[in-house]
């Protein structure tokens, strides 16, 4: 036969929370997915038409025009001594990722003018942690050669930025020494997988 | 007297069941916490990104493979004792596939915790589908291939009591409970036969360096062999609750019970050729057979379909025994005040839900806009995240009772927790279908990229963003009160002599009227291997022939 | 058996339901040519410098192809070789077939916002045809777990006008 209902006979204060739950555990969702349905109809039919048959989706823009340090970007083009990024790579150890920054002179400067230049990395931001500590690379001698920076990261963490200070010192009548703060952004950072 | 007084020794290897499904529900949720606001962005700092990946593949791991495995085995031993009315029949041999499974989760659980150790060489961050060539430590795999022997001993064990039983009642119908228990097992024996090739013969020789090189495409279509099953072998035990405590739970009777042994049947025989329809964006497997696939799945649908009726129709006629009328204003009338048969009837709603991104899911080439999107888990956290662990965590509220002989405690808490879980998880799978539709990929530890912005079809991301987060608390929270809840009952819960209502009343359309063709066994078990065959020999020949591990891919530990 | 007629006009709904789904799908590949991946060809990870993997890049098809450029990608753990360190660059209006393969682990091809998605699967060659219409930048992502740092897997590709394409930059 039948089972007799559960206790039907549950409290007020019960009966209300019941209440309060239904409305807000199943009104809220369901104030949700109307709301979704609405704007997916909406952005189908007064949205942007779509452009071809492999594109049928919100479009996506991508990031332009935003000035980071890649590599192949030349540093400091607006002095005498301008540096170039000849590499710029993340390489990924199983404990522990590097990050790899090879700089060198673009020219020869010119040593009636310049002495030579002094870069000095202060920090190292990653999303977690700043790496607070200075890191010099210095051309004195007027060669092309390229110097290396790497930095040890704990596993996961990629570079953000960095503050760099820029010193390069005139010989000639016009100034002694040029001092150039920067804020050095880095967007991708190439990785590659090393055992 | 209840289920602890009638079957002791069951109620024992359930109860430890219980136990380790539920710590591994616990320490699953708190990493998908973690997981949540990590991707977001909410809180970067307390893993690396590095440590995401181990994160997600213990989240996935102890959440759908260790919790539903411990809890299905709990409600199997439950099921069959009570519906034959006979203990097992042999308890050293039920302790035994109990610490198999044990022991293989501790094996692979300490694999994955490894990866949190600086320096160690344990590591499995090979994420729950463990695709080679990633190599994750041997114990990793040898953990996964005796959780399935042991689920398979399990199976054995229910089989044995049946046939017990059988002897002792030779022209009885086989009881509904045990029925869909025997099937559901039936369907786990066809499919785990892809796993455990793959991770016997393929992958244990490999993690163990005697073959130096493997060929990823085999051990991922062994994988998908299985792994699509697999998640009916998670949600057939919550359609076991729906078919066999839901209706009585709304104060009536089940619809139909021939209905459901045909329910059972489908999803035996159709299960495992679905597999391709997780590798619909792969080279290398014909479209031929992913079609078949596709077809197969969506004929899947039906099934599901006639489960909404059959369980909609038997919650009606509860209601209606409860003083309903009307066409829906019966709805009101259901008990939405106990916790056990609100959250099974959220869970039913929420699976309605997953169906329908489902179908998208299963439509082949729609399917190519949102594969390895954070659709794809949204989807699936409506599908095993809610259809089936809420139903698991409400009937924890019926069953727990009878299996410690204690009432439940801190019921507010209790009833309030499915309403926050249905809540919570609206707002965070909402956001994960539209993070996907804007091409948001899944398992990632940082979803921005500097060369490009991903654009939501409707709102912002950063909306998009907030409702993962603030989703994921909720679950957390009402994952907390389920844990507090059975915690206190079951330790210091008030003893009774019958702590909830458990007599089960017939179907209104029993056994009798469901033909006998139905309970054979030997029938369906052969349509169901004949179909597999029809999907999987030619293409897995084709990638064999070539040499088992060619081509191959040179080794990559993780 | 006894199956209430209300019953039976369900099964009868969800069937018509489920011939529906196959057909939309079945429609969408014949009618819009809204295909999948299928099985093209298999290559040893191994030894992919024997291959035109082995130099990367877009290429002008041979001539009679039923396509207009041939674009090669390496993906490997942690960049598509090209695409991260440079767009690939296509140009509009030709048919171009992509070839994507990697000799190291599993990885994902996704052109965010579009329907060009292919998993990479050491062994195998991912290979599908597309055109593009208008000139476009698109995001591209690795959406297959492939390490530590795949979430630093990325690039871009990038459509110009058949006018600016520059032929020069092609592959030889």
């Amino acid at each position: 036969m039948d089972q007799v209902p559960q206790s039907s006979n549950q409290s007020d204060s019960n009966k209300w929370l019941v209440r309060i739950l239904l409305i807000i555990g199943i009104g809220i969702p369901v104030l949700i997915e109307l709301f979704t349905f609405s704007g997916l109809v909406s952005s189908h039919f007064f949205g942007e038409a779509p452009s071809a048959t492999n594109d049928r989706r919100s479009e996506t823009s991508a990031k332009e025009n935003i000035p980071l340090v890649k590599q192949g970007d030349t540093l400091f083009s607006d002095t005498d001594y301008p540096l170039l990024v000849d590499t710029l790579r993340l390489e990924i150890y199983p404990d522990q990722w590097r990050f790899i920054m090879e700089l060198k002179p673009l020219w020869k400067p010119n040593r009636e003018r310049s002495e030579g230049v002094k870069l000095t990395f202060q920090n190292l931001v990653t999303q977690q942690q700043s790496l607070e500590e200075n890191r010099v690379l210095v051309w004195t001698d007027n060669t092309l050669d390229e110097a290396e920076i790497t930095w040890i990261l704990p596993t996961g963490q990629r570079p953000q930025n960095a503050k760099v200070t820029y010193r390069s010192t005139r010989q000639d009548s016009l100034t002694g020494t040029l001092d150039i703060k920067r804020h050095f952004e880095f967007g991708h950072v190439p990785a590659r997988y090393k055992q | 007297m209840t289920f602890i007084d009638n079957y002791p020794k069951s109620a024992k290897i359930a109860k430890a069941n219980f136990l380790v499904a539920f710590i591994a529900l616990a320490i699953g949720g708190l990493f998908g916490l973690i997981q949540a606001l990590h991707r977001t962005g909410w809180a970067r700092n307390i893993i690396s990104s590095a440590e995401y990946y181990t994160m997600l593949t213990g989240h996935g791991v102890l959440l759908a493979l260790v919790f539903t495995t411990f809890f299905i085995a709990g409600l199997f031993v439950w099921g069959v004792t009570r519906s034959l009315d006979r203990e097992p029949e042999n308890m050293a041999f039920s302790w035994s596939w109990f610490w198999i499974m044990l022991i293989g989760t501790l094996m692979a659980t300490v694999a994955i915790l490894g990866g949190f150790v600086e320096g160690s060489s344990i590591r499995a961050a090979v994420l729950y589908t463990f695709y080679p060539p990633m190599q994750a430590h041997p114990l990793f795999y040898i953990g996964a291939a005796l959780l399935i022997i042991g689920s398979w001993m399990a199976g054995a064990d229910w089989f044995r009591s049946y046939l017990a039983w059988r002897k002792e009642h030779p022209d009885e119908r086989i009881p509904l409970q045990t029925y869909m228990t025997l099937f559901t097992m039936l369907m786990w024996y066809v499919c785990t036969v892809g796993v455990a090739l793959e991770v016997v013969v393929l992958l244990i020789p490999w993690s163990l360096g005697w073959v130096n090189q493997i060929d990823p495409l085999l051990p991922r279509t062994l994988f998908w062999y299985f792994g699509h099953a697999v998640v009916y072998f998670w949600l057939l035990p919550a359609y076991f609750v729906w078919y066999s405590i839901l209706p009585k739970l709304s104060g009536g009777r089940l619809f139909s019970d021939s209905m459901a042994r045909i329910v059972f049947i489908i999803f035996l025989i159709l299960s495992t050729p679905v597999g391709y329809h997780h590798q619909y964006a792969d080279p290398g497997i014909t479209v031929g057979f992913k079609f078949y696939a596709m077809a197969t799945t969506l004929l899947l649908l039906l099934p599901s379909l006639l489960t909404l009726f059959t369980v909609v129709a038997s919650m009606e006629h509860g209601a209606k025994q409860r003083g309903g009328k009307g066409y829906f204003a019966w709805l009101g009338k259901l008990p939405w005040g106990e916790p056990a048969f609100a959250g099974c009837a959220l869970a039913g709603i929420m699976f309605a839900a997953g169906g329908f991104s489902g179908i998208i899911n299963a439509a082949m080439n729609i399917n190519i806009l949102v594969h390895n999107t954070i659709w794809v888990p949204g989807h699936f956290h409506l599908t095993v995240g809610t259809a089936v662990a809420l139903t698991f965590m409400a009937i924890s509220y019926w069953l727990v009772p009878q299996l410690t002989g204690r009432k439940l405690k801190n019921k507010t808490l209790a009833l309030i927790q499915p309403y926050l879980w249905f809540l919570g998880m609206t707002l965070m799978s909402n956001a994960m279908h539209r993070g996907g539709l804007a091409g948001i990929p899944r398992r990632t530890a940082e979803p921005n990229y500097s060369q490009f912005d991903f654009e939501a079809v409707f709102g912002t991301i950063s909306e998009i963003k907030w409702q993962i987060a603030i989703g994921g608390i909720l679950l957390t929270v009402s994952l907390v009160f389920f844990l507090w809840v059975i915690f206190n009952s079951w330790f210091r819960g008030e003893r009774a002599d019958k702590p909830v209502d458990d007599f089960i009343p017939a179907a209104l359309s029993g056994p009798e009227h469901a033909p006998k063709i139905l309970d054979n066994i030997k029938l369906w078990v052969l349509l169901a291997i004949a179909l597999v065959l029809i999907a999987y020999s030619v293409p897995l020949a084709e990638m064999v022939m070539d040499g088992l591990f060619s081509p191959g891919a040179p080794t990559i530990p993780v | 058996m006894h199956i209430h007629r209300f019953e039976r006009f369900w099964i009868g709904v969800s069937l018509v339901a489920i011939a529906i789904f196959i057909a939309t799908v079945v429609i969408g590949f014949s009618v819009y040519d809204l295909r999948v991946i299928g099985a093209e060809k298999t290559v040893d990870p191994q030894n992919l410098q024997e291959t035109k993997f082995a130099d990367p890049g877009v290429r002008k098809a041979e001539p009679g192809s039923e396509v207009d450029y041939e674009v090669y990608v390496m993906s490997r753990q942690f960049m598509f070789n090209p695409g991260t360190a440079e767009p690939i660059t296509v140009p509009t209006d030709a048919k171009i077939r992509f070839h994507i393969t990697s000799p190291d682990v599993l990885h994902g091809f996704e052109v965010v916002g579009t329907n060009l998605n292919t998993m990479v699967i050491p062994g195998q060659v991912a290979t599908f045809t597309t055109r593009f219409d208008t000139p476009k930048t698109y995001g591209l992502l690795c959406n297959e777990y492939c390490g530590a740092a795949h979430h630093v897997m990325e690039g871009r590709l990038k459509v110009v006008s058949k006018s600016q394409f520059n032929e020069k930059q092609l592959v030889q």
